[in-house]
């Protein structure tokens, strides 16, 4: 795994970091802003450019060794190559954080000031409410509705009893 | 880091269709049977023009006024 994702690794790095030569002018200097951005992502395991790009002179002399057999290479040398192309390991970038208990506390907050606004529009802000919420009038739009037999079969009118004028027990 | 759609498919992919399967039949066996049966018991004993006439006595209709006017 740590082999294969370095070896896809020096293709792209010699692309990307490489010295341009423009129309026999000399080098043009790869600005840090023109390369694309690093990010240790699940979904795309091999990002376009390596995590360091200016090699200290040990790292540079690693991966002059680096060009040979890697079987000579220790393990802290190839721990070292790894954390040169890149900047987290799969496990700890897939591991969780607390971050989430601030969000749940964000949003119940925000909804209770929600809240608070709610009520203040309720007594400053709306007129009052229009004639047909009128007690009298509620009783008689039941009245209609259970003269019409509204949903007589499952719903409204099934629960009163015609016989006796009152809702069903 | 292959086939991990596939392993992924092979583990929730049968409890997808089972958890599926069984909602629908729960849904049928509690909501949509007792539906039916309670609409055929209504409309079992149902006397329409008996019905009629109480919505007619009530005054809602504007075709057919109560009786007694």
């Amino acid at each position: 795994m740590l082999a294969t994702r370095a070896l896809s690794l020096i293709g792209k790095r010699a692309i990307s970091t490489s010295v341009c030569v423009r129309g026999g002018h000399g080098v043009a200097k790869v600005e840090d802003y023109t390369l694309p951005p690093y990010f240790d992502r699940r979904e795309t395991p091999l990002p376009d450019v390596a995590y360091v790009q200016q090699l200290t002179s040990e790292q540079k002399s690693l991966k002059e060794k680096e060009k040979g057999s890697w079987a000579v290479l220790t393990n802290e040398e190839k721990l070292a190559l790894y954390r040169i192309s890149f900047k987290d390991s799969f496990a700890e970038m897939n591991q969780g954080s607390a971050e989430w208990k601030s969000v749940v506390g964000g949003i119940m907050f925000f909804l209770g000031f929600t809240g608070l606004v709610v009520l203040w529009q309720r007594k400053y802000v709306y007129g009052p409410t229009p004639h047909t919420f009128d007690t009298l009038y509620k009783e008689q739009e039941l009245q209609r509705m259970l003269d019409m037999r509204i949903n007589p079969v499952e719903g409204f009118s099934a629960k009163w009893d015609y016989e006796n004028k009152q809702w069903k027990k | 880091m292959r086939g991990l759609l596939a392993k992924r498919l092979r583990f929730h992919l049968p409890i997808a269709f089972t958890l599926a399967i069984t909602t629908a039949l729960a849904f049928k066996y509690t909501v949509a049977e007792p539906r039916k049966k309670a609409y055929a018991d209504f409309y079992r004993q149902y006397d329409a023009v008996k019905e009629f006439n109480a919505m007619r006595e009530a005054g809602i209709f504007e075709s057919v006024r109560p009786s007694g006017e």
